[in-house]
């Protein structure tokens, strides 16, 4: 019996050292799955940080996207403009000497004949004289706006300051517009200033601006129409304002009628009206180089009224 | 022949004035128009021999005068000599096309264009005493 119980306790030691290599075989192999957990779990982080990384790269990248095409808008826009300045700049030049043209025209017609082989009777001589004389004035409008756009562009509207009677500057422009108004029999009336009106500014330029009001005036006028050129003074500014009695602008032009180039439908459709829609445009800027304001009342129908305010003693251009 | 009739379609006044003058001393009766309008229907109405055209004309510019009076049979025989500021030959070609027989650009010498209306007017008469599309009745 004891060689039975021997070779079971045998067995039994035999299979116990087997579930015991099983066990410890287990144990490495629950060892090894923990470390390979481990590892891939240290792996997972790593992706995860990769992926964060990316993440951030991506919206990085997008906003850098963003910017850029920003900026190439922006590039796009700024050839758009240099291109439309370029093509405006030709027009000019085109309506400039388009512009000019007429009037020479005119003083080539005049001098023409009065210097030709058969020459008129002095009534029609002392009349030819006057219209080449009023449009060497036309010429010279024309060519100062030009040249003071051209200075307005280059941001250079230097005005010379000095001290200076408004009523002359007033009464140089009304002069110069006599012949014009007489022609198209349009009255031109200064209300008689109550005495100087001292002012620090630069003449040349301001004559031109109520050079240019004026001009407007007169062309728009219907014939027998009145244009009245008011003064107001107090301490501080001096206000002129000059009135016509054409067609009007309408409401919806109002506040485009300063910018350059611009002519009203009435210019265009009406009775044509020459003109290079800047002489609005060049008369604010000079108004505002003064430290002073230009607006505009209309009424479509009646008239308008230019109000062109200036501080007595000039300002660089108001804040 | 009577004194032949040029219809000025012009709005600008100096030149109105200075034209008027020239043409006039040169033999011709002159009537004016501002308008493109007026000037077509002034074709269509009056005794007209010969239309001297600005091409910068309100309500209805010089081409489009040319269009319709050359469109006209009852006008298409008179001759249209076209004026503008514009001298370049694209603008040339266009008035010619339109149906004028010649071209005058501003500035102009007073003595050319009595020449050209001269030449214009007998290339389409051929000499012979133009009649109008109008009555005859003066103006």
């Amino acid at each position: 019996m004891t060689d039975t119980l021997q070779t079971l306790v045998q067995a039994f030691d035999r299979m116990a050292a087997t579930y015991e290599l099983m066990a410890r075989r287990l144990a490495g192999q629950i060892e090894q799955l923990e470390a390979e957990r481990t590892g891939l779990r240290a792996q997972l982080s790593e992706l995860s940080q990769h992926q964060t990384a990316l993440l951030r790269s991506n919206q990085d990248l997008a906003r850098l996207t963003a910017d850029l095409s920003g900026q190439v808008t922006s590039l796009a826009r700024r050839a758009e403009e240099a291109t439309r300045q370029d093509q405006l700049k030709s027009e000019l030049l085109a309506t400039v000497s388009h512009e000019l043209r007429t009037p020479l025209t005119s003083i080539k017609g005049a001098l023409s004949v009065l210097l030709g082989e058969d020459p008129p009777a002095p009534e029609i001589r002392a009349e030819f004289l006057g219209i080449a004389h009023q449009n060497v004035e036309r010429v010279m409008r024309l060519v100062a706006n030009f040249l003071n756009l051209t200075r307005i562009e280059a941001g250079q509207i230097g005005i010379v300051p000095r001290a200076l009677d408004l009523a002359e500057v007033l009464t140089a422009a009304v002069e110069r517009m006599r012949g014009l108004a007489a022609e198209r029999r349009v009255r031109l009336e200064l209300e008689p200033p109550r005495g100087p009106l001292p002012l620090t500014g630069d003449p040349e330029m301001l004559e031109s601006v109520f050079s240019n009001l004026l001009d407007n005036a007169v062309k728009f006028s219907p014939e027998g129409a009145s244009v009245v050129v008011g003064v107001g003074a107090d301490p501080r500014t001096l206000t002129v304002q000059v009135r016509d009695q054409g067609p009007g602008i309408p409401p919806e032009e109002v506040p485009r009628v300063f910018e350059r180039f611009f002519r009203g439908r009435e210019a265009a459709a009406a009775r044509r009206v020459p003109g290079t829609g800047l002489g609005l445009h060049i008369s604010k800027a000079i108004v505002e180089a003064h430290g002073g304001r230009i607006g505009v009342e209309s009424r479509v129908g009646e008239g308008s009224t230019f109000t062109v305010t200036l501080p007595r003693e000039a300002r660089g251009p108001a804040a | 022949m009577d004194t032949p009739v040029v219809l000025l379609a012009e709005d600008e006044p100096d030149i109105v004035r200075l034209v008027t003058y020239i043409l006039r001393r040169e033999g011709f009766a002159v009537r004016t128009v501002t308008t493109g309008r007026e000037a077509v229907d002034a074709v269509r109405q009056e005794k007209v021999d010969l239309v001297l055209l600005d091409i910068m004309l309100p309500e209805l510019n010089g081409y489009g005068v040319c269009e319709v009076l050359r469109d006209d049979p009852l006008t298409r025989h008179i001759p249209i000599v076209v004026m503008s500021a514009r001298a370049q030959a694209r603008e040339v070609e266009r008035g010619l096309e339109a149906g004028a027989v010649s071209y005058i650009t501003k500035p102009f010498e007073p003595a050319q264009l009595g020449e050209q209306i001269r030449a214009a007017l007998t290339a389409a008469t051929g000499g012979r005493a133009t009649s109008g599309a109008g009555d005859g009745l003066p103006r």
